[in-house]
């Protein structure tokens, strides 16, 4: 009985792992993309100013790489306990409080919101897909659905992220010997 | 049933600040109350279905479809390599061997690497931490007071909100709709006023109380001039390069915003300091950073969504005016509440949450006269910065002076840091005082540089 309840819970900390991946994926992929929006920035300046080139494109484009970034990193910066807390009275707290609270807090909190996202955002990206639309007077970029597609990727992320903490807090708590933090290592 | 609904914006702003002290991440909790909300105010018909599932075009529109808001993670990844290259540390090192024969050099260096770096230091825990790692243990070791030591670099660290390009600026241009390069601009003079308070202050310290800031040797090292050129003239060209296109108004924000980056990178290059695990540390950082400001800005814009739906913002526009106390006593009481919540709360949470609420009621108020209705929203966007700068040094809470002494240690005691950073309090609040009474000290520049 202990053992098999020994290797559920090391089962947990697997299946997390396997959660939290796509995670570490577009952190790393959004890291990329600010020497990405750099080059762009750089090439649109510099176009703009000595060769009259520069374009409208240009500039859609750099926000578009400023919303993968923005968004793509939210569920890897849970993983890695980088969100802010205000931690004034967390000293009064126990351990084991703090982390059934956090947990209360994922399942009540985050993961209904992002699902929620998840959906509506599915339905925002979808119907800019079937639309076909593209930037207003159609000078900027086309398939808008891609950008819009950030939303749903990104609640998705968050998801995963959120879930894999989760798992983590019930091993911390209840197998605190496999694993005692629900956080990774920075 | 009435009453419920007229008081329920008050109640899902009580609960919003009840929960923020529980510990769970500041994004989850403001997701939370706008589930809780949204779904009684779905019960009591005061939200559609419908209304709810636009909540991705809130995201989309206010966040992601943005040209100003692209110098926000551009800004903070320029900064982070300036760090992880080392850059900002060269900098104040070869300062305070260039001022060590000034009176309170080494204090003196710190604040204007404060002002120089201010986009390296936007936020507010890491700069106070890196200013501290770097500047307090050699002031020690060559004798200053500690409390001076403690009260200059709190005070520097947090110049960074305040002295474009700072990121706060830029998220408060974007939820306050102005022109950034504007608001930049306007905030220009009042964050080198301060800094030079800053200064004056310490050479005056100095000069009175030889003891609490020792002067160093005058003998320069050999080769130090290569040095200051390459470590100092730099970098302080790269953030020249960056606000002067701002200031002169050929560059957009995010157009310099991009420049600076490219020119973080290439300096780090230059000198053999960008190296793969420096790059990598960076962009794992900056997403890092990136992405606990933009996890706030998800909660808070789901949160203000339902908060309007239930007429949050009616709420606020008649319990203003219900308070009768004039325009005048209105800006004094939302300056209190930036102030006191500066306490708890970093720029993030409140420019992000508390802003979108009061910017109604800065939009009817007027103050007769005493500021152009047409530039109010910026003098009023750069007195924000000012006094939560402001409150971020205030004893007993003020949390820059924590962010101190957590990364000083034992090396200086709650006391001293208190005593230090009391006259800088001083300085802070006579700021204040000249940018209420003379708003020119903000709004001169701009109008004079843009135009009106």
């Amino acid at each position: 009985m202990r053992s098999s309840h020994g290797v559920f819970m090391h089962n947990l900390l697997i299946l997390a792992r396997w959660l939290a991946a796509p995670c570490h994926f577009f952190a790393r992929l959004a890291g990329l993309l600010l020497l990405v929006l750099t080059a762009v920035i750089i090439y649109d300046v510099v176009g703009r100013k000595f060769f009259a080139t520069g374009s409208f494109k240009l500039q859609e484009l750099e926000w578009h790489l400023h919303g993968a970034i923005a968004m793509f990193g939210l569920g890897y910066a849970y993983l890695k306990n980088a969100h802010v807390r205000i931690d004034v009275l967390a000293a009064r707290m126990s351990e084991r409080f703090k982390l059934w609270l956090e947990l209360f807090a994922i399942v009540l909190f985050l993961i209904p919101f992002m699902f929620l996202l998840l959906d509506f955002g599915y339905d925002f990206a979808e119907r800019a897909f079937i639309r076909g639309e593209t930037s207003i007077g159609g000078l900027g970029l086309s398939h808008r659905w891609i950008i819009k597609s950030v939303v749903p990727i990104s609640a998705l992320l968050t998801l995963l992220a959120g879930m894999a903490v989760a798992l983590r807090i019930v091993v911390a708590l209840f197998r605190p010997d496999l694993s005692n933090s629900p956080f990774e290592a920075p | 049933m009435d009453l419920l609904v007229d008081i329920l914006p008050g109640i899902m702003f009580a609960v919003l600040v009840a929960g923020l002290f529980s510990n769970i991440p500041v994004g989850i909790v403001l997701m939370g109350v706008t589930l809780i909300f949204g779904f009684i105010a779905l019960q009591l018909g005061e939200l559609r279905f419908a209304q709810l599932t636009l909540l991705p075009n809130r995201i989309y529109g206010g966040m992601i479809e943005s040209q100003v808001l692209v110098a926000a993670p551009m800004f903070i990844f320029m900064g982070i390599v300036m760090e992880k290259t080392r850059i900002a540390e060269d900098l104040l090192l070869t300062l305070q061997k260039v001022l060590r024969a000034v009176p309170g050099g080494l204090a003196l260096s710190v604040v204007l690497m404060g002002t120089i770096l201010a986009a390296a230091t936007g936020i507010i825990g890491a700069s106070v931490v890196m200013l501290t790692v770097l500047a307090i243990p050699t002031m020690l070791s060559k004798g200053y007071s500690p409390s001076l030591a403690a009260g200059t670099v709190a005070s520097a660290g947090t110049l960074g909100i305040l002295i474009p390009p700072s990121v706060m600026l830029v998220f408060m241009g974007d939820l306050l709709t102005v022109n950034l390069a504007k608001l930049f601009v306007a905030a220009f003079l009042p964050g080198l006023f301060l800094a030079s308070l800053y200064l004056i202050y310490i050479v005056v310290r100095a000069l009175a109380d030889p003891a609490s800031s020792p002067k160093g040797s005058k003998n320069m090292e050999e080769g130090i001039w290569r040095e200051f050129i390459v470590a100092l003239l730099t970098p302080f060209m790269i953030i020249v390069a960056v606000l002067g296109s701002i200031l002169g108004g050929w560059a957009t924000p995010t157009e310099a915003s991009g420049v600076g980056a490219a020119a973080a990178l290439l300096l780090g290059f230059a000198r053999g300091r960008l190296s793969w695990s420096a790059l990598n540390a960076s962009m794992d950082s900056s997403i890092r950073t990136i992405a606990m400001l933009f996890f706030i800005f998800v909660g808070a814009t789901a949160f203000s969504y339902i908060f309007r739906h239930i007429g949050g913002e009616q709420f606020i526009i008649e319990t203003a005016q219900g308070l009768n106390m004039g325009d005048w006593g209105l800006l004094a009481m939302m300056m209190i509440i930036i102030f006191l919540m500066g306490f708890f709360f970093d720029w993030i949470e409140i420019t992000l949450i508390v802003l979108p609420i009061f910017a109604p009621i800065v939009q009817i108020m007027d103050l007769g006269g005493h500021v152009p209705q047409a530039d109010l929203i910026y003098w009023f966007a750069v007195l924000v910065a000012l006094n939560l700068q402001t409150s971020f040094l205030t004893p007993p809470f003020g949390f820059a002076l924590f962010y101190l002494k957590g990364a000083a240690g034992g090396m200086l005691s709650m006391q001293q840091i208190y005593k230090g950073i009391i006259p800088f309090v001083l300085l802070q609040i006579a700021a204040l005082a000249v940018l209420i009474w003379q708003p020119e000290l903000a709004l001169w520049l701009p109008n004079a540089m843009l135009g009106k």
